[in-house]
């Protein structure tokens, strides 16, 4: 069996500073190029830290590709403060099922960094033709910029800021759009942002799917950290997941 | 004999070890995903995850917390139970031209003897881990009774003739645990499990663990290891499969020194899953430039 699973290195090319905690960084990585499915993570291995960190990047263009680093902690920190090279073991887990080309709208909703897997996604929505209805929320205005990469992907884009500094006042999933008009529906955030979708979805029959940030380990299916309750019984995120259809998640 | 131009060939248990490194249990499942990085035959052996009578969903999430030199895991022993990897990992496994040491996990010895009991051709080695602290709230009801813990050996040793070796916990029975093991039969000792630990959430003021305690394992235990298995050494003329911390080259010859004849690599391959066979390679280079063979550094420490 040939080995497939490769440590990729991550050349950064520019940072973009969304505020003191929140980055969109590029890099080059041409042993990736083409590689990545949106969904689907890198496992970071950053210099001083035993494990690696876990990020979906944001987009991939030929050799190039981009994370969006929200700074939770240390290395994150560290990440973002422009650290050259990064190396990168993956492609790891799964990723978003795509609907057929020319399906109706998808409904996209987003949740602070769990953007970053849902540009990706609305990119590849865009390419087969899929109209995309984007939402993405944050505490404050900081992350307007976000719902402008949306709306630049040619996706229908809100943004909602719970202090209403920009966009519309409140959260991606208050007044949720007329659903029957959807083919299909991804949320990525908290947890309660997921769980509102979901029901949501389920309520009208709208197909949906999440994905979940867990613990890992090894990324790999190898250390069982990442285990997850759903109505199929435990599965572990990073083999199964991260990304779940929304019906079957155990909230 | 046959020449060994590596010098890291270990003959062990009436077994040839092409070198002296394998994978701890726990940290690289029945060996599957991380063949996916390198052919499994680099490495000396692995050691699967724990196996039980019956499947096991493990404990409540989150199950691992960083610390500064080290990782708490409160995995719980999740497993699909012996029958399952019977069927499908351990014949895939022994395949692979490496050694397979299955590390066998029972609520009661009756337990852990009804998996030994199936391994027989299925495995080379039975590891019995005696000392899980994410089970029986971490109470170590082997680890920390001589009795319990020979009775554990001596059950198993009655049903298979496959080697034993009884994995023990850094605790202050370590040496009379042992000393049981030994005589109830068990071929060899394992050393060391982890350590439980907490790590508190400082916004919730809650445990980060699901289950509040965890295991400690990585670099911040490898001078426990040291220690154990150099008194392990002094106290027992057993062979040692020495584990704790271990992520270089000089690590292994550490726990050698003090008295391993085997060696296993755990956490560093979250890092690094390379860890292991880098080990290996760096492992025969370190001895080439010291103009010596791994079995000339076994209990070094303990010799004039
Ligand atoms: C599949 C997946 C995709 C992700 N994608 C992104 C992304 O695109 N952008 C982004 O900013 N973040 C993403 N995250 C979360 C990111 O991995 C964490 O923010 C990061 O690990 C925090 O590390 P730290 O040292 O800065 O924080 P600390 O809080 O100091 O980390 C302590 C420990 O907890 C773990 N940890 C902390 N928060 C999380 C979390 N939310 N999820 C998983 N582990 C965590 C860390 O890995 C570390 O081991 C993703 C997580 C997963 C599982
Ligand atoms: C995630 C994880 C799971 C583990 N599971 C087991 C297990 O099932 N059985 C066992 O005997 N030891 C288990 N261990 C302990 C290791 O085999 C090893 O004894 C310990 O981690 C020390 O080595 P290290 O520091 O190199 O990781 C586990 C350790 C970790 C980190
Ligand atoms: S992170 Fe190790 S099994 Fe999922």
């Amino acid at each position: 069996m040939a080995e497939q699973l490769q440590d990729h290195p991550l050349e950064l090319l520019s940072c973009l500073q969304l505020s003191a905690a929140k980055a969109l960084l590029r890099y080059r990585a041409p042993s990736l190029a083409g590689a990545l499915q949106p969904g689907q993570f890198l496992n970071l291995k950053i210099p001083g830290y035993l494990l690696r960190r876990p990020m979906a990047p944001a987009s991939q263009e030929g050799e190039s590709l981009e994370l969006l680093v929200f700074s939770r902690g240390p290395a994150t920190l560290e990440l973002m403060g422009g650290r050259r090279e990064v190396m990168a073991l993956g492609p790891l887990g799964r990723p978003f099922p795509l609907p057929p080309p020319g399906a109706g709208p998808a409904l996209l909703v987003s949740g602070g960094s769990g953007a970053a897997p849902l540009l990706f996604l609305a990119a590849r929505l865009r390419a087969i033709g899929v109209p995309v209805l984007a939402r993405h929320g944050s505490r404050d205005g900081s992350e307007f910029s976000l719902a402008q990469r949306f709306a630049s992907l040619g996706c229908s884009a809100e943004y909602f800021s719970e202090d209403g500094s920009a966009g519309t006042q409140g959260r991606p999933t208050d007044r949720l759009p007329e659903l029957s008009g959807v083919s299909c529906a991804y949320a990525v955030g908290p947890r309660p942002l997921m769980h509102q979708v979901a029901s949501a979805c389920q309520r009208a029959g709208v197909p949906a799917w999440i994905s979940l940030e867990e613990p890992m380990a090894c990324g790999v299916g190898a250390c069982l950290s990442c285990a997850v309750q759903t109505a199929q019984g435990q599965r572990h995120a990073c083999v199964d997941g991260p990304v779940f259809p929304a019906a079957e998640v155990v909230w | 004999m046959t020449a060994d131009p590596t010098g890291l060939e270990v003959e062990l248990f009436g077994l040839r070890f092409a070198n002296p490194v394998l994978t701890a249990s726990g940290t690289f499942n029945f060996g599957r995903e991380y063949a996916q990085a390198f052919p499994l035959r680099r490495l000396g052996g692995v050691i699967t995850k724990g196996t039980s009578p019956r499947p096991r969903l493990g404990n409540a999430a989150p199950r691992i917390a960083e610390t500064p030199a080290g990782l708490l895991n409160s995995i719980g022993l999740e497993n699909k139970g012996v029958d399952a990897y019977l069927q499908g990992e351990l014949p895939w496994l022994r395949e692979q031209g490496t050694r397979v040491v299955v590390n066998v996990f029972g609520d009661t010895p009756a337990e852990f003897a009804e998996v030994a009991a199936k391994l027989a051709g299925h495995a080379d080695l039975l590891e019995l881990n005696l000392s899980c602290p994410n089970v029986h709230g971490g109470s170590l009801p082997f680890a920390s009774d001589p009795a319990a813990a020979a009775e554990v050996v001596a059950r198993c040793a009655d049903v298979t003739d496959l080697p034993l070796l009884a994995k023990l916990a850094p605790n202050s029975e370590l040496l009379r645990v042992a000393e049981a093991c030994e005589q109830a039969g068990a071929s060899g000792l394992s050393a060391i499990n982890t350590l439980l630990g907490m790590r508190i959430d400082l916004q919730t003021r809650r445990p980060v663990l699901g289950t509040g305690m965890g295991g400690l394992s990585g670099p911040a235990i490898l001078p426990l290891a040291v220690r154990c298995i150099y008194q392990l050494r002094q106290s027992s003329s057993l062979p040692i499969l020495g584990m704790g911390g271990v992520r270089s080259w000089r690590d292994a010859a550490e726990l050698a020194m003090a008295g391993a004849d085997l060696v296993a690599v755990g956490t560093a391959t979250f890092n690094d899953p390379w860890a292991a066979p880098r080990l290996i390679q760096e492992l025969a280079e370190g001895l080439g430039q010291l103009g010596l063979s791994w079995t000339e550094l076994v209990g070094a420490a303990h010799r004039d």
